[in-house]
């Protein structure tokens, strides 16, 4: 099990090429086995992390990490993947989630399966590579390795505007990439150049030292391919429409996992490599994250159609999830990290929901349901149960993060946060709103008499997330436990600010002097 | 007792909600109804038992304290799922699960629609539910254990206020006081988090260590009459006048009668709507270090304690003319906490628990008979027909009317006395000096007047005169067969009148409680008031020791306008008509059509808030916003690199767009690294 991290992230690979090549019904259960089979194994990941990190050194606790094993040695490219507390827990939810998608993905696509189940497999080795993948180019890799199924997700099994929503969500996605990618070279670069080798290790260029200015530039070209993924306020307008266009599958994982690189991106990347610019923008990215809390909340509360008002919801959680991360304190970024979790399971649950109406009824206008409750009684069930989840009513895992998430901030952001705590009123008004036109009221029309209540297949694959849903709420220590020291680690980096303002304004004198002070705090 | 039964306390009525869920539909209305009030019933003896502990501890024991387990440990927050019960708590805890036992027993008569035979399961799942998350609120020894029952008391009444969920108001009734709710939440947690941060590295959530800290260490929230710790008091009562129904979030409230009556009995009336009192209460040692937010609990209370019954004076729906009495009588208590008087306050919760509990269930015992009929204007005489209701109903009354003896005479004195000795530095909401609790009082008293004259007129238009009911009537005058077609009221079943009885006993004894001093009933004299002391005295109070004669002739006056406007009322509305249009004439026309129409509160809300948030959001967020500045911005990009007009979308050639995309996106990068590097 010395290559664990490896053999979950490109089990899916080797089993999409398989299942391309199967015939339909058989791809099902084969991508099903696959998928199931990668959760299985990654379940031991849980209990092989010592979140302690008990004998590791420095402020990193990677762990089980395979590598470096030169790739492109000349250039100091190498294959090396790990994980923290952080990533661990991403991972797991990557895991859990696929094959739920998978499963729920046997009645709603019919044609071209092979291909869809495929997609979605390689789909999940490019979300575990980037979470795992402790090589910055290898990280980019897998992050654009996302991008391709995805893309064709959207575009071929969509609905009647796939191409449009498809190619959006391309462009913006790739205007975002490629600015990372220069920044990547560029700090790659500034690593050769301070430190005399060359390493493309995330774990390397932590070390490397910049005047503010270059920071800046180059925090900006992180963050703005990571915000665009978040999606944070105002380049959030290609989620919509990737999420009304997307199949259920699609849906859910672009909201569960993919959404969550943004975030991890943020914690993994921007902030610990740019500690200056990130605080000095700090506040910037605080507002825009209370203003796409509230944003988001209002839009998605006057949406007629539901998956376009959780695609909104999505806007405004994610918000919270920014809001945390930019609090630079234990309580904030843990409870983010822990709303990032929640927004994977309950949102993921939501669209799941969604889509479940959606085969049955071909349509998702609110306008089109009422009195469901006593229609499908189970289906209203769940449906409120998530819903309470997703508005963070204390007890379901909502609040845990929502609440840390807020708390956090406060701290660092008092203005934001006091905006960005308004979406505890709003996340109600747009959720209880649409539950009280789709679930309640009288069954007045026809078609939905005839609906039938989930089956036993759909009541499988909800069933692992409400038991997290009440599990995360009830006991979210061990969760926070597996976290808390990554999370603690992360901020030292993050919080190095005042120190190296002071080395900073030494370095405008002379430039060894930069390298000197790092040198000597290493 | 054992500390950790603490657990069971709350831990059974859960119990009852798992049982019952899993049985769902297999329950009938007796089976999940029986259940759920002996699980409540158990938490009652319980509760009794705590209590006793601490009585016959003598005060060598503070409280009784458990801890079931670690909830949350991360960074500076470190909290338990804990309970304490200290005798404020201890006492709530009876009220809650004693009246509640009894509200739930009487459910059983009352949910026996057969309309409903397939859902009363869910009736008692909730109800069970709201009794565990009503104990969380008020035995969690920290604020997050608290608020998990403040949301879980939240959720079970948007449940059971949209119980009969079909009908689209109820289902947007229980909506409404989710989200008011929720306002007030906001305001909580900011309250919250700014009370968690001012403490630094003393920073607890846990009760009894607040206290602690700000005992040893009041400059951290700044001091006393400090401006932190006035507006931590008055984020967190924001909170309150959510839950409880103050200006200016008591508006889900009277909708909320949507709900089954037992419903508006238990959590609209007598428990769940006390949360924002017992808050303070709770919080007495912080409260008491804000001047200024004690004279705006104060204010807001005795406002909405005026406002509400200007409403209730003109409302025609017995339940809501009982809302607005809630509303009232909440705004009573909020005036006793916000003047410092709080075992005052707290007082008045619990006998206003009983009688008001009484009242609704009255009220619903006459619905029940009335076969759904709400509008007084089509009762009147039922004291002949329905004995045991009319009769209790008349003790609820003379309780609430302050009838010199029952239970609320006692605990509404209490209340204006002390409101009117109050020191005004403690009351500081316009300075120190400023004689506001004279004010206060005054709006007190007047509000009493109101308060006899609405519970008088809702009195004599049930249960006497003649009886004007029939229109739900099908010509069939068998009334006495005890059919489901019998519409000739008629008493109701024991399971249903017994509650009634055993609340109209605890409305008329209630008083003993909490004797006054001029009674010289001595060891009964003010016993609540020694009991609680442990837990406010360290809030250092001050009323003016004014000579008794002062206090009792101030009683003297409100006792007899009291009288004078019962008089009135039977004059005014049984009697002589006339005069009740000649009293018409001297009132402006505006204050009636106000009175009437609820301040038009609700419309204001609409107009002001509710709509242009809708609007804007549609029109200018989504539309412009989202759709044509941002979009406009990508698309326009996208359009103009194609070098054609031709929108992009499904004809446009999708290869062509990623070249564009990336040739921009390149050009982007490579400034951005010129930029990085160069600087």
């Amino acid at each position: 099990m010395d290559h664990l991290l490896s053999i979950i992230t490109f089990l899916p690979l080797v089993g999409a090429l398989a299942v391309f090549a199967s015939p339909g019904a058989t791809a099902r259960w084969l991508a099903l086995g696959v998928s199931g089979l990668t959760f299985l194994l990654s379940v031991p990941l849980w209990f092989l992390y010592d979140p302690a990190g008990t004998g590791l050194e420095g402020w990193h606790t990677m762990q089980l990490v395979e590598g470096p094993y030169p790739w492109i040695a000349d250039l100091g490219i190498s294959y090396m993947v790990g994980i923290d507390g952080i990533a661990l827990l991403l991972v797991l939810l990557t895991t859990l989630l696929t094959p739920i998608v998978i499963y729920s993905s046997f009645s709603s696509v019919h044609e071209k399966v092979s291909q869809y189940m495929g997609f979605m497999l390689v789909l999940e080795t490019g979300m575990l590579g980037a979470f795992v993948a402790l090589d910055t180019f290898l990280f980019y890799v897998f992050w654009e390795l996302m991008l391709i199924p995805m893309y064709f997700i959207i575009g071929i099994w969509g609905g009647p505007n796939r191409i449009y929503a498809a190619v959006k969500f391309f462009i913006y996605t790739v205007v975002g990439s490629l600015l990372m990618l220069v920044a990547i070279l560029a700090l790659y670069f500034f690593h050769h150049a301070q430190q005399g080798f060359w390493s493309a290790s995330i774990l390397d260029l932590y070390h490397v030292v910049l005047p503010y200015r270059t920071e800046f530039w180059l925090f900006i070209a992180f963050a703005l391919a990571f915000a665009i993924k978040v999606p944070m306020f105002p380049v959030h307008t290609w989620l919509p429409d990737a999420h009304v266009q997307a199949p259920t599958g699609g849906s859910v994982i672009l909201a569960g996992v993919l959404l969550k690189l943004g975030t991890f991106g943020f914690l993994r990347y921007a902030m610990p490599l740019f500690p200056q610019a990130t605080h000095e923008l700090g506040p910037v990215i605080a507002g825009l994250a209370a203003i796409g809390i509230v944003y988001g909340a209002l839009v998605a509360m006057v949406q007629d159609d539901i998956k376009k008002l959780v695609a909104y919801s999505s806007v405004s959680h994610m918000g919270v999830v920014m809001l945390g991360l930019f609090s630079f304190n234990t309580e904030g970024v843990s409870g983010s990290v822990y709303q990032m979790l929640n927004h994977g399971l309950s949102t993921g649950a939501l669209f799941l929901l969604v889509g479940i109406i959606y085969e049955r009824r071909h349509t998702r206008l609110i306008a089109e349901y009422g009195g469901l409750a006593t229609a499908v009684p189970k289906f209203s069930v769940v449906m409120l149960i998530v819903t309470f989840s997703s508005i963070g009513l204390p007890g379901l895992n909502g609040f845990i993060g929502e609440a840390l998430s807020l708390l956090g901030s406060f701290h660092a952001h008092p203005v934001a946060t006091v905006v960005g705590t308004s979406g505890v009123i709003f996340g109600a008004v747009y959720m209880l709103w649409m539950v009280q036109r789709v679930i309640f009221g009288p069954l007045t029309n026809q078609a939905n008499k005839e609906l039938t209540d989930l089956t036993g297949r759909e009541i499988l694959y909800l069933a692992p997330i409400l038991a997290l849903i009440f599990v995360m709420g009830l006991a979210p220590r061990p969760f926070l436990q597996v976290m808390e020291p990554s999370v603690d680690r992360v901020l030292q980096q993050v919080n190095r600010e005042v120190d190296l303002l002071a080395v900073t304004e030494s370095a405008a004198h002379s430039g060894d002097a930069v390298r000197g002070a790092h040198g000597g705090e290493r | 007792m054992n500390p950790a039964l603490l657990s069971l306390v709350p831990g059974f009525p859960l119990l009852g909600v798992i049982v019952i869920a899993l049985l769902n539909r297999k329950a009938s209305r007796v089976v999940a109804g029986s259940i759920a009030t002996a699980m409540v019933a158990l938490s009652a003896v319980l509760s009794f038992w705590t209590l006793f502990t601490l009585v016959g501890a003598h005060g060598e024991l503070e409280s009784l304290h458990t801890v079931l387990y670690r909830w949350i440990d991360v960074g500076g927050v470190d909290v338990n799922i804990a309970f304490m019960a200290d005798p404020l708590t201890a006492v709530m805890m009876c009220v809650v699960t004693g009246v509640g036992s009894l509200i739930h027993l009487y459910s059983i008569g009352y949910m026996d629609d057969p309309a409903d035979a397939n859902s009363t399961w869910r009736f008692f799942t909730y109800l069970n539910l709201f009794v565990f998350s009503m104990l969380l609120l008020i035995m969690g020894d920290n604020f997050l254990v608290m608020f998990v029952g403040w949301e879980g008391v939240g959720l079970c009444s948007y449940l059971l206020i949209g119980f009969w969920y079909s009908n689209t108001e109820f289902a947007k009734a229980g909506k409404k006081a989710f989200v008011t709710n929720r306002v007030g939440d906001f305001s909580f947690l900011l309250g919250l988090f700014l009370l968690f941060w001012s403490l630094g590295e003393h920073a607890t959530l846990q009760f009894s260590e607040l206290k602690e800290v700000l005992g040893a260490h009041p400059e951290l929230v700044g001091g006393h009459g400090g401006t932190l710790v006035t507006a931590i008091c008055l984020l967190l009562f924001g909170g309150a006048t959510g839950k409880s129904a103050q200006i200016p979030l008591f508006v889900w409230l009277p909708d909320a009668m949507a709900g089954p009556t037992p419903v508006s009995a238990l959590i609209h009336a007598a428990t769940m709507v006390t949360s924002g009192i017992y808050m303070i209460c709770r919080l007495n040692f912080l409260f008491a270090m804000a001047p200024v937010a004690m004279g705006a609990v104060a204010t807001i209370g005795a406002l909405t304690a005026f406002l509400a019954a200007t409403i209730a004076v003109s409302q025609n729906d017995i339940k809501k003319v009982l809302a607005y009495s809630t509303v009232s009588q909440l705004g009573y208590m909020f005036l006793g906490v916000g003047v410092g008087a709080f075992t005052a306050g707290f007082f008045h919760v619990i006998t206003h628990a009983f009688f008001k509990a009484l009242l609704f269930l009255g009220a619903g015992a006459v619905i029940h008979a009335m076969h759904h009929e709400q509008d007084m204007r089509h009762m009147g005489g039922l004291l002949g027909k329905m004995k045991i209701t009319g009769w209790t109903m008349i003790i609820a009354w003379l309780a609430i009317i302050g009838f010199p003896g029952f239970s609320g005479f006692f605990s509404k004195d209490e209340i204006l006395w002390l409101t009117f000795a109050a020191d005004p530095a403690q009351v500081a909401l316009f300075g120190p000096t400023v004689p506001l609790p004279k004010f206060l009082w005054g709006i007190g008293f007047i509000t009493a007047i109101l308060t006899a004259f609405y519970m008088s007129r809702l009195v004599f238009m049930t249960f006497f005169g003649e009886f004007r009911g029939g229109r739900h009537g099908h010509g069939d005058d068998h009334g006495d067969d005890g059919n489901a077609h019998a519409h000739e009221p008629h008493e109701v079943s024991p399971v249903m009148w017994g509650p009634l009885v055993v609340l109209a006993v605890l409305s008329v004894f209630g008083g003993l409680l909490n004797l006054p001093h001029w009674l010289h009933a001595g060891n009964l004299t003010g016993w609540l008031h020694h009991f609680l002391e442990p837990v406010f005295e360290d809030a250092h109070m001050r009323f003016d020791a004014a000579p008794e004669h002062l206090e009792l002739r101030i009683m003297a006056l409100t006792i007899g306008v009291v009288f004078f406007t019962i008089y009135a009322a039977w004059q005014m509305l049984m009697k002589n008509p006339e005069i009740k249009h000649q009293i018409e004439h001297f009132i402006p026309d505006f204050a009636i059509a106000g009175s009437i129409n609820k301040w038009w509160v609700d419309e204001l809300y609409e107009f002001a808030i509710i709509k242009p948030l809708v609007l804007g959001s549609r029109q200018v967020l989504w539309a412009i916003v989202d759709a044509l500045v941002i979009d406009g911005a990508v698309n326009g990009t996208a359009r103009l690199l194609s070098g054609a007009s031709r929108a992009y979308g499904q004809r446009v050639q999708v290869g062509k767009v990623q070249v564009y995309a990336l040739a921009l996106a390149s050009g982007a990068a490579l400034l951005i690294f010129a930029f990085a590097v160069g600087s």
